[in-house]
């Protein structure tokens, strides 16, 4: 996926940035000595790591379960669950959860004690929920240091306030991800069901011509039960669910100012995920292939196309709703479509994140993300 | 040469009148939507904020130890929003510092989507103040919550916090009368505007009366001057919107603390809205369809002196009668509006009229001239004449109002914060016990308890408010009104049984000190007291009506609503206090106010509010000497000739330069005393009737008279000013050549 | 020459006007004597009123010499020059002669005063101008030959040892200006005030004792000292 995806959403400067914002720009600004230019790409992600922060490279190794908690060393990092469910009715329901971490200090070069209340990383938290074309969304944002936000990799648990994805005893491997709002929650059970797909070059994924990239890997594979309660009322919801995980300290080269992404789940149990980073003169895109079986096959830019369709106007740009996927070498040639609705999700940094079907030589379903288009 | 060409020709030839026009408009512009905006920041911050301020919790250890950063983490992850404060208290001149978490603050609903600006203020982030404390300044961590949970774990509780000063109406006054003075400066910024336009138009009389001779209709001449005007205000007016907010921000750096500090209020590093900006622009259209309005479009309509005089007349005696007998708020304004309007229209009008019945009885030429010259100057300088009165009078009621708020709310303070500390008995303590307990302790000198609760009377429900009329704490209490000679006696005779009311039930209800007065404490009607009202005192900034009594009529068995406690020190502090206190109550977690520090930081802050109004309404004088200056300098064009003329008659230069300087702190100095009475009257009207009206309580009026002296002085400056600005057009010059 | 009040000698006089020096007056020569009249012809920028300004000390000469009533008035300070405008010299220009804010009457007394003539009879100025009952009128309330009236008795009764006028008549109609000119030439005789008289207006000038020409210099190019080119006028003199 590229690069953060949720979080970054591309912040045009002309924009009326919200004072949270503001406030959050201060906070980091004022917590690190850098000379970092908070402008630079999408809330920072282009920035250059001076602060000892660690570039991944194609050397990096993924291994778990460390490499699900924290990498103090990497400058950003997200944990990332996108769900196609229905209910016991058969509605379409789209869920989604993504935490953030942005570290403002490298750990290495930390060299005081830690105090109370000293901000060493600014944690986000968001969650989702679709159905009907309506679109419930909500942010939540916490200081580093105090443990009121935090993700270890053993046992796996990602937290901030009282939300939280964590590993739940058993037998088998399986999750527990609670999320309450004041008018809506959750509470799934998420079973991974293949073995981790490393993107890339066995886990580095590039993410610019110029061999910037980020270490990502997915569960694109997870059984999901469980109940979600809107206005009260609770329904029982089952489906299919897809887990990323990516970590780095620079997504963006400068000139790259948005990004599309998807990840689907095909009906013939094959699985593909797909971006496209927009630069200023044309776009990198990248991606990869997941047999039915189980075969990873990483995507080269030449062996995809991923091209925008038809445009939606929302109240804040319009966008592409529908695009066209094609990976020759699979026979594959889809159209994939986002269903009626608004699903901008306005934090801090807003994006488009939608569920989306996919029609053509393949059916299927998954998730969209969008950033970079809001006027 | 078209037509458009050959009307702004005169701006060619007269450049400097095209600057002075320009300038005159931004600064007009400026001043309004200056004032404005600040008004506007300071009001919406107020009821933003207001909802903040009625009710505060934070959540405390049940076992009364510290909160601290686990529990700020325990709660959070158990899904209740908290936020942290630290409080830095570092010894003066640094001062306190609040540290606070701007990302945990976000789920306070009634907290404004916006965090304080990152450098105003005493707010800094958490991580920060903690840095700042560095462990050698004492930190306390406060765990706010923005409703009284009722399911919290059982290792803490809500506890609510008192606001302390919260200045309450008192501060609602203060901003109603700002709202005053943000009119009067709009009133001022109107005239400016449109004497600019009006000379525009008499320093073109005659060319326009050439191109109307050779043909040009006097509609198409109209529309090229409404365009002419539209474009020069466009352009004056967004300038001075941007001077404006320039001015606004400035001030608002120093009005956001002043806020901030006492009433929990901030600006939010000044918002910029739509309304904001629109709002002054609207005005200015509005001020210039005026202007255009009555001398583009009936520019035929010829003015009869008597009748002018008449109706200046009529406004005033209508102004002067509706603040006099209107019970309306809106009237009152409306009348402020017409007796300034009315008052500076006559004085226009009739300074004139008197210089020249003056030079029909002097015998001296020279004199007569004199005279009728300021004649004339007054009737071409009207509306900046009047506007300068008008900022005049607008900076004597200011000051007298600002000075009337000084010392009522230093008495007010004094009332509230008497003793050391104030502290707020844990509920159901019986006040016997509590005061011997109290009495007891050895970090006690004096304390003085006090219960509140709520009476039944003919009137209505009412506060009841009972103390100890022997407690040396209350004999500094001054009264409104008493039967009884000195204070002493008066609370001999509470002692005694009678009682005591607040300013605001003397009002509602027009009682008066000796009347009796019927109550029951309590919901139950089964034991009415009556009393003799012995004082009535003054309780500023609150609508309820209160009754004060002596403790000794508190029936047993009454409920009270709160038992607080105003208490001397002996020794130790307040932290030796409290450790005492809780143990003896055997109740960890209470609240104990500092008092001292409370004044102190309630004076600085209010201290800041009032220079800054002082700074605004002094502003708007130094502005209307200034327009004053442009447009006098603009119109002295016309009047050079004849000084000149004296020093062609042999009259010798630093002579008619005298005369000059006799005419121009003449004419300043008669507006500033024209403007004496007005000033005092507008400090009236918003003392003694906009006040009570709108809030039920008086505030006992000041004058200044020294002050009266100072704004003549700035006139006089004002004219000594414009004497040396126009000394130089007087010189002889080589006018014709060949 | 003990007799003259005016004694001009090689006067001259440019202005900058932009880049470029224009000389006005070259080298002009003339006296005026008492009870004598002067008039000064020319045609516009011939310095005319240039001359009558630097005679009432409104500006100053280049170069050349000026006596005043027998002294030396070349080297007169300002204060100087305004005793002499106030108790010596009269000005009569073609208009805005008088305070719009004094009567007539005012005008008057407030000249005389200034030239420290306390006691001056109004009426009687009035009278002899012609404005007999005028004199609590304000300027904008009588004619124009009325205040041109009203200026000569200013000028009269301030009693002047020296008289310039301005083209005193040029903003008159014919028969008006005629009258001024009478009221004019009849007290200039009486009083035996010399006058130097600026205008454009033959007849007029001919009323005059004599006549002093000046000529539109070209520019400053041409060398000055040729005397008797484009004429200075110092032909004029007597």
């Amino acid at each position: 996926m590229i690069n953060n995806r949720a979080v970054v959403p591309v912040i045009s400067i002309s924009r009326v940035v919200p004072t949270v914002l503001m406030a959050l720009t201060i906070l980091l600004s004022a917590c690190s000595d850098s000379s970092s230019t908070p402008d630079a790409g999408f809330a920072g992600l282009g920035e250059t790591s001076s602060d000892n922060f660690r570039q991944p490279s194609v050397d990096d190794v993924i291994s778990l379960p460390q490499d699900l908690g924290v990498h103090p060393q990497h400058r950003i990092e997200w944990w990332y669950l996108t769900a196609n469910l229905k209910t016991a009715d058969g509605r379409s329901l789209g869920l989604q959860w993504t935490q953030f971490r942005r570290g403002l200090k490298a750990a290495a070069s930390v060299d005081q004690p830690q105090t109370d209340w000293n901000m060493n990383a600014a944690w986000m938290s968001h969650a989702a929920v679709s159905v009907d074309g309506e679109h419930r969304f909500s942010e939540r944002l916490a200081r580093g240091g105090t443990r009121q936000a935090g993700a270890t990799g053993q046992p796996f648990n990602v937290w901030l306030d009282d939300w939280q994805l964590r590993e739940v005893d058993g037998s088998k491997e399986q999750w527990q991800l609670t999320v309450t709002e004041d008018n809506w929650s959750y509470n799934l059970l998420i079973a991974p069901r293949r073995d981790i797909v490393r993107h890339g070059q066995d886990g580095f994924s590039t993410k610019s011509a110029d061999g910037q990239g980020s270490m990502y890997f997915s569960f694109v594979d997870l059984a999901i039960e469980g109940d979600v309660t809107l206005d009260g009322e609770t329904y029982a919801v089952s489906g299919q669910g897809w887990f990323d995980r990516e970590w780095s300290s620079q997504f963006l080269r400068a000139d790259q100012d948005g990004w599309d992404w998807l990840a689907l789940h095909l009906d013939s149990g094959a699985k593909v995920m797909a971006f496209r980073l927009r630069e200023r003169d044309g776009f990198y895109q990248s991606g990869t292939w997941v047999s039915p079986t189980g075969e990873v096959r990483a995507l080269t830019p030449d062996q995809l196309s991923l091209e925008p369709g038809r445009l939606r106007d929302t109240r804040a740009g319009s966008l592409p709703e529908q695009w066209q996927l094609s990976i020759p070498s699979e026979g594959l040639d889809i159209t994939v479509t986002v269903p009626p609705g608004d699903y901008w999700n306005n934090g801090v940094f807003p994006y488009w994140e939608s569920p989306v079907s996919a029609e053509g030589t393949h059916k299927g379903v998954g998730y969209l993300e969008l950033t970079g288009y809001q006027e | 040469m078209n037509l458009t060409s050959a009307l702004l020709s005169h701006y060619r030839r007269h450049p400097w009148q095209l600057l002075a026009l320009l300038l005159i408009l931004i600064v007009a512009t400026a001043l309004w939507s200056g004032v404005w905006q600040l008004s506007q920041q300071a009001r919406a911050s107020f009821t933003s904020n207001d909802a903040a301020l009625q009710e505060r919790f934070s959540v405390v250890r049940e076992d009364a130890s510290p909160v601290t950063v686990k529990d700020f983490v325990t709660l959070r992850r158990l899904g209740f929003c908290v936020s942290p404060q630290l409080t830095v208290e570092r010894p003066a001149p640094k001062g306190r510092v609040i540290g606070i978490d701007a990302l945990s603050l976000r789920c306070f609903s009634d907290v404004p989507q916006e965090s304080p600006s990152g450098n105003s203020g005493a707010f800094v982030d958490i991580g920060e103040a903690e840095k700042l404390a560095a462990g050698q300044w004492p930190t306390r961590l406060t765990l706010f919550a923005p409703r009284e949970y009722s399911d919290l774990p059982s290792a803490y509780r809500i506890a609510s916090l008192f606001s302390g000063v919260g200045a309450g109406q008192l501060a609602d006054s203060f901003l109603l009368n700002l709202d005053a003075l943000c009119a009067l400066v709009l009133l001022i910024s109107a005239l400016l505007v449109r004497s600019v336009f009006l000379l525009g138009l008499a320093q073109r009389e005659a060319s326009l009366a050439l191109l109307n001779r050779f043909g040009v209709t006097p509609g198409r001449l109209q529309f090229h001057l409404i365009i002419e005007l539209a474009v020069l205000s466009a352009i004056g007016g967004g300038l001075g919107l941007v001077f404006g907010q320039v001015l606004a921000n400035g001030f608002g750096q120093g009005f956001d603390q002043a806020l901030s500090g006492l009433f929990g209020v901030r600006l939010y590093a000044q918002q910029t809205t739509w309304w904001t900006w629109l709002a002054p622009l609207l005005v200015l259209i509005l001020v210039m369809i005026w202007a255009v309005a009555d001398r583009v479009l009936f520019a035929k309509l010829k003015t009869n002196y008597r009748l002018l005089v008449l109706v200046a007349s009529a406004v005033l005696v209508i102004g002067v009668g509706s603040s006099l007998l209107s019970a309306s708020l809106a009237w009152q304004f409306v009348a402020i509006g017409l007796t300034l309007a009315g008052f500076g229209w006559l004085t226009v009008l009739l300074l004139p009229w008197l210089l020249n019945q003056l030079a029909k009885t002097c015998t001296q030429p020279l004199t007569g001239w004199s005279w009728r010259e300021l004649a004339v100057m007054i009737r071409q300088l009207s509306l900046p004449l009047m506007a300068l009165q008008f900022a005049a009078a607008t900076v004597i009621a200011v000051h007298a109002l600002v000075g009337t708020f000084e010392n009522t709310f230093y008495d007010w303070l004094d009332q509230r914060l008497q003793g050391d500390v104030y502290l707020q008995a844990p509920p159901d303590l019986d006040l016997t016990s509590a005061n011997a307990t109290l009495t007891s302790l050895d970090s006690v000198k004096a304390s003085h308890g006090v219960l509140r609760g709520e009476a039944q009377t003919s009137y209505g429900s009412v506060e009841i408010t009972a103390v100890d009329p022997a407690s040396p704490l209350l004999q500094p209490w001054t009264f409104l009104a008493s039967t009884q000679e000195t204070p002493g006696d008066v609370w001999r005779a509470v002692a005694a049984g009678e009682i005591l009311i607040n300013e605001q039930l003397a009002r509602r209800e027009q009682l008066t000190v000796g009347e009796q007065l019927t109550f029951d404490i309590g919901q139950s009607r089964q034991s009415p007291y009556t009393g003799t009202i012995a004082g009535i005192y003054a309780d500023y900034g609150r609508p309820a009506s209160e009754v004060l009594i002596s403790q000794q009529l508190w029936p047993p068995e009454a409920p009270y609503s709160s038992l607080s406690f105003s208490i001397r020190l002996a020794s130790g502090g307040i932290q030796a206090f409290q450790q005492q206190i809780e143990q003896a109550w055997r109740s960890p977690g209470l609240t104990i106010r500092d008092n001292s520090e409370i004044r102190t930081l309630a004076v600085t802050i209010f201290d800041q509010t009032f220079a800054l109004t002082r700074a605004i309404s002094a502003l708007t004088l130094a502005l209307a000497g200034f327009a004053l200056l442009l447009m006098a300098l603009t119109m002295f064009g016309a009047r050079k000739q004849y000084y000149q003329k004296l020093q062609l008659w042999g009259m010798q230069k630093r002579h008619v330069k005298l005369w000059l300087m006799r005419h121009s702190t003449l004419l300043t100095g008669t507006v500033g005393v024209t403007a004496l009475p007005l000033g005092s009257f507008l400090t009236w009207v918003l003392v003694a009737r906009i006040n009570p009206l709108a809030f039920g309580w008086t505030l006992p009026m000041a004058m200044f008279p020294v002050f009266w002296l100072v704004i003549l002085g700035l006139c006089l400056t004002i004219g000594l000013i414009l004497a040396s600005l126009l000394a130089p057009q007087i010189a002889l010059k080589a006018g014709r050549r060949g | 020459m003990p007799d003259s009040v005016v004694d001009v000698c090689d006067l001259s006089k440019s202005y900058i006007d932009g880049t470029e020096q224009v000389r006005v007056l070259s080298n002009l020569s003339f006296s005026i004597t008492h009870r004598q009249s002067m008039a000064l012809m020319g045609p516009s920028g011939s310095g005319k009123s240039t001359l009558i300004n630097i005679l009432s000390g409104i500006e100053p000469a280049d170069d050349g010499d000026i006596r005043l009533f027998g002294e030396s008035a070349s080297n007169q300070d300002a204060a100087g020059w305004s005793e002499l405008r106030g108790k010596r010299i009269a000005t009569v220009f073609q208009d805005d002669n008088l305070m719009p804010t004094l009567s007539l009457g005012d005008n008057i007394r407030l000249r005389a005063q200034l030239a420290g003539k306390t006691n001056v009879d109004v009426e009687h100025w009035l009278n002899i101008l012609g404005l007999a009952k005028l004199g609590h009128r304000f300027p904008n309330q009588v004619s124009g030959g009325q205040r041109q009236r009203a200026a000569l008795a200013m000028a009269f009764a301030m009693q002047p040892g020296l008289l310039l006028a301005d083209e005193p008549t040029a903003s008159l109609d014919g028969a008006t200006a005629l009258q001024v000119a009478d009221v004019l030439f009849h007290h200039q005789h009486e009083t035996g005030c010399p006058m130097l008289l600026s205008t454009h207006d033959p007849a007029l000038a001919a009323r005059c004792d004599d006549i002093l020409a000046l000529a539109s210099l070209a520019r400053a190019d041409i060398p000055a000292d040729r005397s008797g080119t484009p004429g200075d006028g110092s032909d004029g003199g007597q």
